[in-house]
């Protein structure tokens, strides 16, 4: 019986067409993942990571096995809904089957079916990676069991799980939609997991949480080298990942088992009792029929519209499926914001901070609901078989279509205002009043769009392609294009995009800005494209019994009359005219280029001018700008106009200028040479002048270069969204001159040829027929020494500059205000600085409220003026700020030595990035990185103070001392700067606080070697690697103060920049700094230089047991077993062990103190805290303590790199103490 | 009002030939189209309901052109197909009302008064707050009437309305379509003779998509009286009965065959005559249509 019914599935899904296009969409998706150049699915891919590293591929499968989940529910979902829906199961049930074979049977075929169509993801991967044009250097060897892991541990695991989930869903309810609605909550459960991630804490709960095992992939892998990417296979059968898969599988069989239990083979239960049976008939006796009056035209059709549209609306929205949709999106909110509330970096919860709460996460979600509902829509009739009923009633043919679309879309304008409504609560629940209901007006216009949009497509598909299951699968296709690998796949215009993402950013300053025109155009453009959608919908709409292609095609003639023909032409017309809009903005206005475009433009600048790499050039030595900015005039333009001293250094007399210009269309730039000079090139596609000086500059002799920089906005670009966030190099002009919340950074003219904008990866070179290439000149490289690390055309400078702007804005650069007039409604600020800086500078201007301070150099009594200009709402943290440079500049005067200005200024920006950046005496911090913190709950790790600090430090650390053009110099100053700060906050915060920081230079620097491109350097040849500059950075010199000293590791580095400061040609170098360390350091813990700083170094370290003893006279004896291991690890993060002889923390504690100390975490009171040498992998500690011990560990403080931090302390328990305390150590 | 439809023919797309040059001409009044299962009949009137496409032919009703004028066609029709079914969780006054409006009548108290006198006369009054989820057959079958009958259609087409109804049941249902007027045009395809002789005055049989014979039930009829004869018989002897006789039909009477059989001859030596009905007309077309009978 099970084998007929098991043979009778098997051969009726294998007769279905579906079943062969389910697998070839997968077979495709997965041949193109590997068989495009670039990466999709997961970030942190390319570089030196291969296209078919084993990693990669099971992120792959993970994901793609998620998307699969339609499919999943289609062939796993639907067995027994088709039998009832074909009426057959009063046959079946009748027969001699029994439940086990019968619910068996199709569940197992279906499982086999699904299994077999997972299959092609990972076939199609293997064919694509095998394809002739493929850079076989971007791909390891090939390996069955990269594939055949992923697809049994993740594809058939989570098609097993998702089918039991879809297969009981109809069993307990026989509701189709009920299928789809178990798929969205996986989904959502996904999206959990994913929130729950984001804490370091819950991690262990993340990986078990998602479903689909993509977030546990991420916890399993997060520190996982390039090495251990490219050849370490996922483990399925161990640790977290095979928590989650049996987590799930069991919980996919237990409903299996609940439904298979409550499950009767039976008709499903109707929803009514059956009507009784009334008397014989009582007819009116020769009434005949009653004729009710009808009334056609004259606007029947769109009431008809208003009542089918009410009363499909309401179907949706009165169903308990409905309702449980709408509970779970809250419940999705509510834990998103639970959970962004309750990390370590929370913000205030000002409006747009509550609308990316909401929105973010919920495009796919949304898409989903979208997809199922315009499906049960669509079918409603023909589902209840209805439809000859219904397709017959007098309605104009576009009523049924659009009251359906009016339907769905009021639906979800339902579910995204009970969103909002718990997003509004959740704002006033943090205590946050200023609620700004117009922007959730704005917000709610553009989800509208949003929302429309999909809906239509949705609805499009259902009828074009007229088969519901296959229509999901194309809306799943859809989302991979628009959404996952647009990119990739060589989709970038946002004309190409339906409902692709309008990159845009709010910010408090800004508003929605300069961001109005491109998504209004762009999105009506979408629109065009949807009534386009419509109007062909509407003629191939499905009404009657007639399906047929060539039966639909001779409907869609007859209903192609007058009024379609109109509708459709205006359609075309529409989307043409609006369509050539946008292409007139983004392409003709300004110039638009693919991501290949611009590194073939890179590739192309490299090849034609590198030669002029070495060609002597003047230095620029003094600036002095005239800047007039026009932030709220149309256009928002700027103009810039001033000299540049350039200064001839060289030992050569020198005939060439080489001038690099900003290319783009809306800047225009004049330049003019303070001599006669020749122009030998120009070229404005790179932004390349070369002069020939009509008489050679002498050694010593200066040339004047007066530039005029002109730029006016020209309508709007094809924005690609920017993932950098550290540098403002990147942002596009349009962000830098907006209406409220200026920042330009330079004239954008520089001299000589600029290596940075070269293409740095290897295969992307390659492919531009560029050789490879170094990322820096070597540490001692005498060119690069030469060159400042910073600007290559300048040392340090002289700078003046008048700064115009409106009537009610501040404009700030760096420098002493002179002089502040305003003239013609026009507001003037004249800045100079006293003393020479960085050829750095920025110029900023908005309507700022301020708040002046002032701190006094206890020494020296000398005042600096501290002054933080911000955002009028946005005064939560400015009194932190003040007192973070207050505290900073204390110490940094008393450890380091003098700061060189007078004044330091804080200036907020709009967030379009979210960073801080010190220029001379003038830290630019972006509205997100500190202006709206919420630093309320001092148990919190405090970021304004850090990140306020680190800006301060490099006042010292870039402005002070600055490297060469060489390896390592991001050390000098991002590393020293970091551990400036660090101090800072090891004397004002507590412990606990202290330790998380700590904690999260770790996991960054970790997650950092992950995401590596190239190689991983020794922190001393760093190659402005963030990850390593920054966090390692941090945790090093942490570390060394730790084992030096404070004092001593101060006055090593003061020595430094005593010996260093406004050092040029030659600047200095790490291999100098570290000679300074090393004199600093004992003998004995030289190595702890030479591990730091001149290789990577990793430890293992891991305390495997500890227990303690009452002893009669009140103390304890406490055992631990340690283990420990020492690694150097080469740059793709191979390791060797190597002997250990390191002095290690080893430390017994109290209680905890702090609220929330995780396991692997003490805050207790040290009962004992000492550094003991260790020499073997395994050593066995005894001790005596006064107090009753809670927690030891072995370096519990993680002063030193452990990729597995968690198992360094643990509880002590109680237990026999064997033997006597021997020796204390 | 008359309907015409002419030549109208339709193969499936999986080679089906569901009708075959079929033309009629359909007055006012109750108009039976009889025919087996299978015949042709539900195309025909999903055709004519302006539900499917013919390849060939062409429908007009007065003036409107069927196969193009859509709209016009839909906004005097009443349609019940031989199956659907019901929003099951939605009770029957809600849904007759909604489909009112639908049928395009607007005004809230005509809409009321109509869908009041519907499920009176339906007799569905009772339970007209029950959801249709609890309707048994019947009930559905006469609330699907009541959709075909809301506004004041033209031309009211039922799909074999009777099939699968209980003789109550069944006999309310035509007792319910006889209360429709004489001036509008009713098309009621079956499979049952009764149903065509109780209530039609036009009629046409069909087989195989094609029409075998069409007109007044009496003229119908006409063409075989005299020509009938009846006998019981022995279960072992029909098959030699069956060789020898054009047999139009054999029932099972108390266990033993009544055969009834025509001749253009008088056989009276075993037969006697019988009175000619409708079913011998449908079942001689019927039969004469399978096997061409040779008369020589």
């Amino acid at each position: 019986m099970f084998r007929d019914v098991f043979l009778f599935e098997l051969r009726y899904r294998f007769r279905q067409p579906s079943t062969y296009i389910y697998f070839g969409i997968l077979f495709a998706i997965g041949f193109i993942f590997l068989a495009v150049e670039e990466t999709f699915f997961g970030p942190s891919t390319g570089g030196k990571v291969f296209k078919n590293a084993p990693d990669t591929l099971a992120n792959f499968h993970l994901g793609g096995s998620m998307l699969a989940m339609f499919i999943t529910a289609a062939i796993v979902g639907t067995p027994i809904y088709r039998d009832d829906k074909e009426g057959i199961t009063g046959l079946l049930y009748t027969t001699p089957l029994h439940k086990p074979a019968y619910l068996g049977g199709r569940f197992l075929a279906s499982l086999l079916v699904i299994w077999f169509i997972m299959c092609g993801t990972s076939l199609g991967a293997m064919v694509g990676s095998m394809m002739p044009w493929l850079n076989p250097a971007k791909y390891g060897p090939f390996r069955l069991d990269a594939y055949l892991g992923p697809l049994l541990g993740g594809s058939f695991v989570n098609a097993f799980f998702a089918g039991c989930v879809f297969f009981s869903a109809y069993l307990l309810t026989r509701s189709s939609l009920v299928i789809y609605l178990g798929g969205i909550v996986l989904f959502l459960l996904y999206n959990i997991a994913g929130v729950v991630t984001t804490n370091l804490s819950n991690e262990h709960l993340a990986g078990l949480l998602d479903p689909f095992g993509l977030d546990t992939r991420t916890v399993v892998t997060k520190y996982w080298t390039i090495a251990e990417r490219n050849t370490k296979l996922l483990p399925f059968g161990s640790g977290d990942m095979l928590e989650n898969r049996l987590l799930w599988a069991g919980i996919g069989l237990l409903l299996l088992g609940i439904s298979y239990a409550s499950f009767r083979m039976g008709a499903p239960r109707s929803s009514g009792r059956p009507a009784a049976l009334e008397a014989a008939p009582t007819p009116v006796p020769g009434a005949g029929i009653r004729r009710s009056p009808v009334v056609f035209g004259a606007g029947t059709g769109l009431w008809q519209l208003r009542q089918l549209t009410w009363v499909q609306f309401l179907n949706v929205v009165r169903a308990w499926s409905f309702r449980a949709l709408v509970f779970f999106g809250v419940v999705n909110v509510l834990f998103s914001a639970y959970y962004r509330y309750t990390g370590d970096r929370v913000q205030m919860p000002v409006t747009y901070e509550i609308l990316s709460l909401i929105n973010n996460g919920f495009g796919l979600f949304f898409l989903i609901i979208i997809t199922v509902y315009s499906g049960e829509l669509v079918w409603r009739e023909r589902e209840t078989k209805l439809q000859l009923v219904f397709d017959a009633l007098p309605m104009p043919n576009w009523v049924p279509f659009i009251s359906k679309l009016l339907a769905l879309v009021g639906t979800q304008v339902v579910l995204y205002s009970a969103l909002v409504l718990v997003g509004v609560g959740v704002q006033l629940f943090r205590g946050y009043h200023g609620l700004e209901p117009d922007l959730y007006a704005k917000d709610f216009l553009l989800q509208l769009v949003n929302i429309i949009l999909l809906c239509i497509l949705s609805m499009a598909v259902q009828a074009i392609v007229n088969n519901k299951y296959v229509g999901y699968t194309v809306m799943i296709l859809f989302y991979v294009v628009v959404f996952i690998a647009p990119d990739a796949l060589g989709v970038h215009h946002v004309l190409l995009k339906y409902d692709g993402t309008i990159p845009y950013t709010y910010s408090d300053m800004n508003g929605y800005g300069h961001f109005v025109a491109p998504l209004l155009w762009v999105n009506l453009y979408y629109m065009a494209a949807a009534l386009l959608l419509a109007v062909l919908t509407n003629l191939l709409w499905v009404r009657g019994a007639e399906t047929s292609a060539r039966q639909r095609g001779r409907l869609f003639g007859q209903r192609f009359g007058g009024g379609a023909r109109l509708a459709l032409a205006g359609a075309v017309v529409a989307v043409l005219g609006l369509g050539g809009y946008v292409y007139y903005n983004t392409n003709v206005e300004n110039q638009y280029f693919a991501p290949k475009g611009l590194e073939a433009r890179s590739a192309r600048t490299e090849r034609l001018y590198k030669r002029y790499e070495h060609l002597g050039q003047p230095k620029i030595i003094a600036t002095k700008l005239a800047v007039d900015l026009y932030p709220t005039a149309s256009p928002r333009r700027y103009q810039m106009a001033g000299t540049l001293m350039l200064l001839n250094q060289e030992s050569r007399p020198l005939d060439t200028l080489f001038v690099n210009y900003d290319p783009s269309r809306a800047v225009q730039t004049t330049l003019t040479p303070g001599r006669p000079a020749t122009v030998l090139l120009d070229d404005p596609e790179a932004g390349v002048r070369l002069y020939r000086l009509g008489q050679p500059l002498a050694p010593g002799d200066s040339l004047p270069l007066v530039v005029q920089v002109r730029y006016a906005a020209r309508g709007f670009t094809s924005r690609s969204q920017d993932q950098s966030v550290f540098s403002w190099a990147t942002i596009p002009p349009e962000d830098r001159l907006t209406a409220n919340g200026t920042f330009l950074d330079g004239t954008g003219v520089r001299i000589g040829y600029q290596p940075d904008g070269e293409l740095e990866e290897d295969d992307i070179r390659q492919r531009n027929d560029l050789k490879p290439k170094e990322r820096a000149p070597r540490l001692n490289d005498p060119s690069g020494l030469m060159t400042c690390a910073f600007t290559r055309d300048a040392d340090y400078i002289r700078f003046e500059t008048t700064v115009s702007t409106d009537a009610d804005q501040t404009a700030i650069a760096p420098g002493y205000l002179q002089k502040e007039w305003t003239t013609n409604g026009r507001h003037y600020f004249h800045y100079r600085m006293d003393a020479p800086m960085m050829n750095f500078y920025s110029i900023q201007s908005a309507r700022y409220a301020v708040r002046r301070d002032q701190w006094r150099d206890p020494n020296t009594g000398q005042a600096v003026a501290i002054e933080i200009y911000y955002h009028p709402t946005h005064a939560y943290n400015v009194p932190r700020m003040t007192d973070a440079l207050k505290k900073g500049l204390t110490y940094y005067t008393k450890a380091f030595g003098p700061y060189q200005f007078r004044q330091v200024r804080i200036q907020e920006f709009p967030r379009y990035k979210s960073f801080a950046q010190s220029f001379p005496n003038t830290i630019p911090t972006s509205e997100g990185a500190g202006f709206i913190s919420d630093l309320r709950d001092p148990e919190r790790p405090d970021g304004v103070f850090f990140i306020t600090n680190h800006e301060l430090g490099h006042q010292w650390w870039g402005h002070q001392v600055v490297g060469g053009q060489v390896q390592g110099s991001s050390m000098l100053s991002e590393s020293l700067a970091e551990y400036s700060s660090l101090m800072t906050c090891k004397h004002e915060f507590s412990g606990p606080l202290m330790q998380k920081r700590m904690r999260d230079e770790l996991d960054q620097y970790l997650r950092g070697r992950r995401g590596e491109r190239k190689k991983e350097l020794p922190l001393m040849l760093v190659e402005n690697q963030p990850y390593i500059h920054y966090n390692k950075g941090g945790m090093v010199f942490f570390a060394l103060q730790d084992y030096i000293g404070e004092e001593k590791l101060n006055g090593a580095i003061k020595a430094f920049l005593d010996k260093t400061r406004y050092q040029t040609r030659p600047y200095t170098n790490t291999a100098e700094f570290v000679s300074y360390l090393k004199k600093a350091t004992p003998d004995s813990l030289q190595y702890v230089v030479h591990d730091m700083f001149e290789t990577i170094t990793l430890f293992e370290n891991q305390l495997d047991e500890a227990t303690y003893t009452k002893r009669p006279d009140g103390k304890y004896n406490v055992r631990l077993t340690l283990r420990a291991a020492k690694m150097r690890a080469d740059s793709l993060g191979n390791e060797t062990p190597i002997k250990l002889a390191d002095y290690v923390d080893i430390g017994i504690f109290g209680p905890d103190q702090a609220k929330k100390t995780e396991d692997y975490d003490a805050s207790g009171k040290p009962l004992l805290f000492k550094k003991v040498k260790l020499t073997q992998p395994q050593t066995v500690l005894t001790f005596v303590v006064d107090g009753k011990p809670a927690k030891a560990g072995i370096d519990p403080y993680h002063k030193l790199i452990d990729r597995h931090y968690m198992d360094n302390v643990k509880a002590v328990a109680a237990g026999e103490t064997k033997g006597t305390v021997v020796a204390q150590r | 009002m008359e309907l015409r439809i002419h030549n109208l023919s339709k193969t499936y797309a999986n080679g089906v030939r569901a009708l075959n040059g079929v033309s009629l001409t359909i007055p006012n009044g109750m108009f039976g189209l009889l025919g087996p299962n299978g015949a042709g009949k539900s195309s025909l009137m999903r055709t004519i309901a302006t539900l499917q496409e013919p390849d060939a032919g062409t429908i007009t009703l007065g003036n409107i052109d069927v196969l193009t004028e859509k709209d016009a066609v839909r906004q005097v029709l009443g349609y019940l197909p031989q199956e659907f079914g019901l929003y099951p969780s939605i009770s029957a006054e809600v849904l007759l009302d909604h489909f009112a409006s639908l049928k395009g009548i607007r005004d809230g108290h005509e809409r009321k008064l109509a869908v009041e006198a519907l499920l009176q006369q339906t007799n569905l009054w009772a339970a007209r707050k029950k959801n249709l989820g609890g309707y048994s057959g019947g009930m559905r079958q006469r609330f699907g009437i009541a959709v075909a009958l809301l506004g004041s259609p033209q031309l009211i087409i039922v799909d074999e309305p009777t099939a699968g109804l209980d003789p109550t049941e069944r006999n309310r249902f035509l007792d319910l379509l006889s209360e429709i007027g004489e001036n509008v045009v009713v098309i009621l395809s079956t499979h049952i003779v009764e149903d065509v002789t109780e209530l039609c005055s036009n009629m046409a049989i069909i087989a195989g998509g094609e029409v075998v014979a069409t007109g007044q039930p009496a003229d119908v009829i006409g063409e075989l009286r005299g020509k009938v004869y009846r006998t019981k018989t022995e279960k072992a002897a029909l098959a030699q009965l069956k060789s020898e006789y054009e047999v139009i039909s054999s029932k099972l009477v108390g266990g033993q065959p009544v055969v009834r059989v025509f001749s253009e001859t008088p056989i009276n030596r075993i037969f006697q005559p019988a009175e000619a009905t409708l079913e011998d007309v449908y079942f001689h077309r019927l039969s004469r249509r399978q096997k061409p009978v040779v008369t020589a």
